[in-house]
């Protein structure tokens, strides 16, 4: 394995790390681009080794959409409030929820090396890796309250959807993968208007405060 | 034997030269990046040298831990710097001393004195330092044992030559596991010599300092030899970072002038480039507070944990 891709898968689990910890809307979101980045050098990093142009439009794409217009996008969305320095509110407390996120890393690792996945491109540390990602992602939607930061933990695990997808078929079709960014994309939309919508109506974007249904 | 021996003061005499002038670059830079002229990169060896020229003052109460701490914190880095791979790649013929282990354990000394002459003299500001700095150094030993244990690992062996060479020239060098330690590592080092987001070197506000409350009571050349001790801390630290865990090119082979003047400069080129990651992370980060230190030093607990799971499943 290359040293970028070594370096650069390692760095995906960090900034995902980082979005579990960060208190800030902005730092999560700008962990959030950060992933993105990083995922989107890996994908370019690949394209150098094997040739394959779709992993370049890959890159691209990632770098592009998920790291410059989705954190935009949600940016936007937030811009003009002091709620974007706040520190926001969670279920779980951060000593725990990093101590959490290494037993869902370790099942993560643990899981891949038993995985009967081969490729050429990536090798089994990625894979355990890619499936951390995804579970840290998803453990920091439940250990948050606010309802950016649940977006942020969602969209981070579906990164790590997408390395997965990289180490098991390195040969996933541009269509696919074009439509998948789009579905991406939309749903940042609609999740960011409901947000803002939440925000105008209650003042907060706590989801813990959504408790009550109303006809 | 000659030559080793000589090589061997080549080498500490370089961290204790360089160290003053990495201080200087950090300085010059960190105030470049805020728009300001900044300080000459030499003013560290101008202070040293006007602290070195003054009377030294020690209060009446304070006993023979007060007046030999600056002496031990200023001769740990140097014993450390015999350990470790600074100029050359094969070990000297002092370097089998200690393993890792032990050279945790030698560069911990300066600190332990330090915090023991902090509390002699009673000085309030001084308790309160050394209490923090313990609470920083007995987080980050999790941390530290876990990636001397992964290093060890992989390597094969606990002296840093022994792992500089086989991290060198096996495929070690490239994976995740690597990386979650070189990060580890140098988040501990920055926790270590008290640099953001721990700890404000030039800070001036006496309530939120942690290393230079400590030497509130220490002046003229007691003072010089403290301060220059935490550089060379640093610099070693950042020495072992740099040329045992991510880049160990240029280090010299044999004991020669030419092999030695090429490891010196390599290191001082790479020596630039981690004072300018440590100015990217200080102008970017603020100083965190003390009940988060044992979150940031947590998450270097995970990704060194993370590494030696990591490693010994890819096996």
């Amino acid at each position: 394995m290359a040293l970028a891709e070594a370096v650069l898968s390692t760095l995906i689990l960090i900034a995902t790390f980082w979005l579990l910890i960060a208190r800030q809307v902005r730092a999560a979101i700008n962990g959030y681009a950060a992933q993105s980045i990083l995922l989107g050098g890996l994908a370019i990093a690949l394209f150098a080794a094997s040739h394959l142009p779709h992993l370049l439009a890959l890159g691209i794409l990632t770098i592009v959409i998920k790291g410059a217009v989705i954190p935009a996008v949600i940016k936007i969305q937030v811009r003009g409030t002091s709620y974007r320095r706040r520190e926001t509110a969670y279920y779980v407390g951060f000593p725990t929820a990093l101590l959490i996120g290494a037993g869902l890393s370790l099942i993560g690792l643990v899981a891949a090396s038993r995985l009967p996945f081969h490729t050429d491109l990536l090798s089994e540390p990625v894979l355990g890796l890619a499936i951390a990602v995804i579970l840290v992602g998803l453990f920091t939607t439940m250990a948050r309250r606010d309802a950016v930061l649940q977006l942020a933990g969602l969209l981070a695990a579906e990164n790590g959807l997408l390395l997965v997808g990289l180490v098991v078929s390195p040969g996933l079709g541009l269509l696919i993968e074009f439509a998948l960014f789009l579905d991406v994309l939309i749903g940042v939309v609609v999740m960011a208007f409901l947000i803002a919508r939440m925000h105008e109506t209650i003042a907060s974007t706590d989801t813990s405060e959504l408790s009550r249904l109303r006809g | 034997m000659l030559a080793d021996a000589l090589g061997q003061c080549v080498a500490v005499a370089t961290v204790l030269l360089l160290a003053p002038l990495l201080k200087g670059v950090i300085d010059n830079l960190k105030a470049k990046v805020q728009s300001r002229r900044g300080p000459s990169i030499l003013q560290p060896y101008f202070d040293l040298r006007k602290l070195l020229r003054k009377e030294r003052s020690a209060s009446r109460e304070a006993s023979w831990v007060f007046r030999s701490a600056p002496y031990v914190a200023f001769a740990a880095p140097i014993a450390f710097a015999m350990l470790i791979p600074v100029l050359t790649a094969a070990p000297l013929s002092w370097a089998f001393m200690a393993d890792m282990v032990g050279s945790g354990f030698v560069i911990g000394v300066g600190g332990f004195f330090t915090n023991l002459a902090a509390m002699d003299t009673a000085s309030p500001y001084g308790g309160l330092g050394a209490s923090r700095s313990r609470l920083v150094s007995s987080l980050a030993e999790p941390t530290l044992i876990l990636i001397f244990f992964a290093v060890g690992f992989i390597s094969g062996g606990t002296v840093p030559f022994v792992a500089n060479n086989i991290l060198y020239t096996t495929s070690a060098l490239i994976s995740p596991s690597h990386a979650l330690i070189a990060v580890a590592f140098f988040m501990v080092v920055v926790a270590e010599a008290g640099r953001i987001p721990i700890d404000n070197p030039s800070t001036s506000q006496e309530l939120s300092m942690i290393e230079s409350s400590r030497l509130f009571e220490y002046s003229g050349p007691d003072q010089a030899l403290m301060e220059w001790g935490g550089w060379m801390k640093l610099f070693v630290l950042l020495v072992v970072w740099l040329n045992v865990l991510i880049v160990p090119v240029g280090l010299a082979t044999q004991v020669t002038v030419p092999a030695f003047a090429i490891a010196i400069a390599s290191l001082v080129a790479k020596m630039v480039c981690a004072a300018l990651l440590i100015v990217g992370v200080e102008s970017a980060l603020a100083k965190i507070r003390i009940l988060r230190v044992p979150e940031y030093l947590g998450g270097t607990f995970l990704l060194s944990f993370l590494a030696v799971v990591l490693y010994s499943l890819g096996r």
